[in-house]
């Protein structure tokens, strides 16, 4: 073999090693999934990294039964979507958290199939899953919501299905169009929900009739919040917006000048919460943005520092929030305090958060990147910790 | 700072702000910026990649005089590697010359692979990882992303369903290393450029069959102004026979060197370096490459 053909030999190596790193499992972009969870009864029931459903005692911390594994069959090549492995079949990566009504838990995943267990002598048992055969052809990835006896969820292809409860029978589904990777948010009749195409939507909860659509100049990840007749949700674009939730008119937008210091400076991705007449509304640019809900206007920016991009949750008069460090894959647990506008460091982590948070009877519940299940309790300041991965 | 911050800092923020950005400028369409970008990064390249077309002729060029020493002297490979080293030196061609263009258009590659991957939010992580890379200051940039991710029949963001895109990789890849490749005199080069030939281009043709299209798409693109380039420097090259012309270059090379065998073998590197200058200043002086650019 001559020089030129052994030197071409080493580049092709080079080129074949480098590009297969980086399409194999490239740090920070692969689809791994970032499930919350869900309370009912005492009974905490996670989704896991690994695709597993885990009942954990909330008192006890014990593993309740065994868990479930959602499997789908292995993406060829080397694409990691959903997920990377070389056996037959893998786990699913899920991002939308379990939701639980009567003792029956649902959860979507990213082989565009929802699943019904049902939780029964303290183990989850394949209830129902949609649809029966094949899948919806795109990926569940905001979260769900129960109400009107109908379980609603968006798909990343930009459908917003109904489903009913008890079998799980479609209702209605609505085509966006767009992509979509917020979760649905239903306040009596009507379902709100954002998507990539800058539209919030507004449709009728029982028939899927669209009622309203708003455009914004950014994208909409976010889950939208519902307060006091009016609609509150971030955009890609920087801003925070309320609507009128019956007419969708424009109320407010935060900022309402491009040129103040405290203005955002990054995406609105986590969904906001409500307390005391307050929207707190978390940013990427690691700062929580408390507005005014009348008029907008900014009470008081909580400066946390790295990325909020896991839901927050209220606690009394107190907001939990979870930042991550997106390069260094660290994350804190913080806890506002509303009533003199501090913040406490919880706890800190050698691992990121951005599952979106829950409580149960004064614990906050975390689940981080590494597929870590903490439970913090600020007041007697304690720490459970559950390894979901390992968990069998 | 480490060197994922000099990464992200140097090559992968500014390629994912400008590809947005020119994004925007051209129709909203992250196809057409792809396209757009490539010329750009081809221009920027331009230099290197005139240098490496020029030592790549060279290289074709003295493949009859590397057989003639072969031959010579290829029951001694000390002495073969080093006349055939005085051969290169004297002829000025660098095999630097050939890898450096490649070896800066990896990164390119790999930077692109994860632009693509998180502007057209393929992954929930990808999107979310992006919020670090836009510049603050750049307030057009936010509300851009996601990009629109259709382009004719492609998903940019997914692998081509159709298998077209890995075809056209292939396919123009193997034109551009075709017109490369030097005519070989003996089978057995004969087997390992075919070899050459045919590998490159089915390996980035697999891989295109699970890459994003968006990275096929820079691939394809890349290609064919490479092989523009390629006929503006070098001629057709190696596809000569496929056109009907009798590309006489080696056979007269090989003739030259004939001749030389009359020198000692000090002058016989000298006279037959001469002859390649020679004969790759007339190429350029006959098909200037900055005609193309006009």
């Amino acid at each position: 073999m001559n020089i030129k053909n052994k030197i071409l030999l080493v580049i092709v190596s080079v080129l074949v090693l480098s590009m297969l790193i980086v399409s194999g499992c490239t740090a920070g972009v692969t689809s791994r999934g970032w499930a919350g969870g869900a309370v009912s009864d005492g009974v905490l029931f996670v989704a896991s990294m690994n695709g597993k459903i885990i009942a954990i005692d909330a008192t006890s911390g014990e593993i309740l039964g065994s868990p479930v594994q959602l499997l789908v069959p292995s993406s060829s090549g080397l694409s990691c979507l959903p997920s990377c492995g070389g056996s037959s079949t893998s786990a699913v990566v899920l991002y939308s958290s379990p939701v639980v009504q009567n003792k029956i838990v649902y959860i979507g995943g990213t082989d565009g199939k929802v699943y019904a267990y049902t939780f029964v002598d303290n183990q989850l048992q394949e209830d129902r899953r949609y649809p029966l055969d094949g899948n919806m052809g795109a990926s569940v990835i905001g979260g769900m919501v129960i109400a009107n006896d109908m379980v609603y969820f968006s798909t990343s292809n930009g459908m917003v299905y109904a489903l009913d409860t008890d079998r799980l029978y479609k209702k209605w589904s609505f085509d966006i169009g767009k992509k979509v990777w917020s979760g649905p948010v239903v306040e009596g009749n009507t379902l709100y929900i954002g998507s990539f195409d800058k539209k919030l939507y507004a449709l009728d909860a029982i028939t899927g009739a669209l009622k309203w659509e708003y455009e914004f100049d950014g994208a909409i990840n976010s889950t939208p919040v519902v307060y006091d007749g009016r609609v509150y949700i971030g955009d890609f674009s920087r801003h925070f917006y309320a609507l009128d939730a019956t007419s969708g008119q424009l109320v407010w937008e935060f900022p309402s000048t491009d040129k103040d210091a405290d203005n955002p400076q990054s995406w609105f991705w986590a969904k906001p919460v409500v307390l005391n007449g307050v929207i707190y509304a978390p940013c990427l640019d690691g700062n929580v943005y408390a507005l005014n809900a009348g008029n907008g206007s900014l009470v008081y920016k909580y400066v946390l520092g790295d990325s909020i991009s896991s839901s927050p949750v209220v606690m009394n008069d107190s907001i939990a929030v979870a930042t991550t460090d997106l390069y260094k894959k660290t994350g804190k647990v913080y806890l506002i305090n509303t009533l003199n506008k501090s913040q406490e460091e919880v706890e800190s982590f050698s691992e990121g958060i951005k599952a979106p948070l829950f409580a149960y009877n004064g614990v906050i519940y975390v689940h981080t990147i590494k597929d870590n299940l903490y439970g913090l309790n600020p007041t007697t300041h304690t720490k459970q910790t559950f390894s979901l991965s390992t968990v069998k | 700072m480490d060197i994922g911050a000099i990464w992200q800092l140097i090559i992968l923020n500014p390629m994912i702000n400008i590809l947005i950005v020119v994004s925007k400028y051209i129709f909203n369409s992250p196809g057409l910026a792809i396209i757009a970008f490539t010329i750009i990064i081809k221009a920027a390249m331009y230099p290197l990649t005139k240098k490496q077309l020029q030592a790549s002729k060279k290289m074709q060029d003295l493949q009859p005089k590397i057989q003639e020493l072969q031959k010579k002297y290829g029951k001694d490979s000390q002495r073969m590697a080093k006349e055939q080293a005085a051969l290169l030196k004297e002829t000025g061609v660098a095999n630097i010359g050939c890898i450096l263009p490649m070896l800066i258009q990896t990164p390119i590659w790999i930077a692109l692979y994860q632009s693509i991957i998180r502007v057209l939010a393929i992954a929930p992580e990808a999107l979310l990882n992006l919020s670090q890379h836009l510049y603050p200051s750049w307030s057009l940039v936010f509300p851009m992303v996601p990009l629109n991710s259709s382009f004719l029949w492609l998903n940019l963001g997914a692998a081509d369903p159709l298998y077209i895109m890995p075809i056209l990789v292939g396919g123009t890849m193997w034109l551009q290393q075709k017109m490369v490749t030097p005519k070989s005199a003996t089978p057995q080069q004969q087997s390992q450029s075919q070899m050459m030939l045919v590998m490159m281009p089915l390996l980035f043709a697999f891989m295109t069959l699970s890459f994003p299209s968006g990275l096929a798409l820079y691939w394809v693109v890349s290609n064919i102004i490479g092989i523009i380039m390629q006929y503006f420097v070098t001629g057709w090259g190696g596809l000569s026979d496929m056109f009907g012309k009798k590309q006489d270059d080696a056979n007269k090379t090989s003739k030259l060197a004939s001749e030389s065998k009359k020198l000692p073998p000090s002058k016989q590197i000298d006279s037959i370096a001469r002859d390649v200058i020679a004969d790759s200043q007339k190429t350029e002086k006959r098909k200037p490459i900055w005609k193309i650019w006009k």
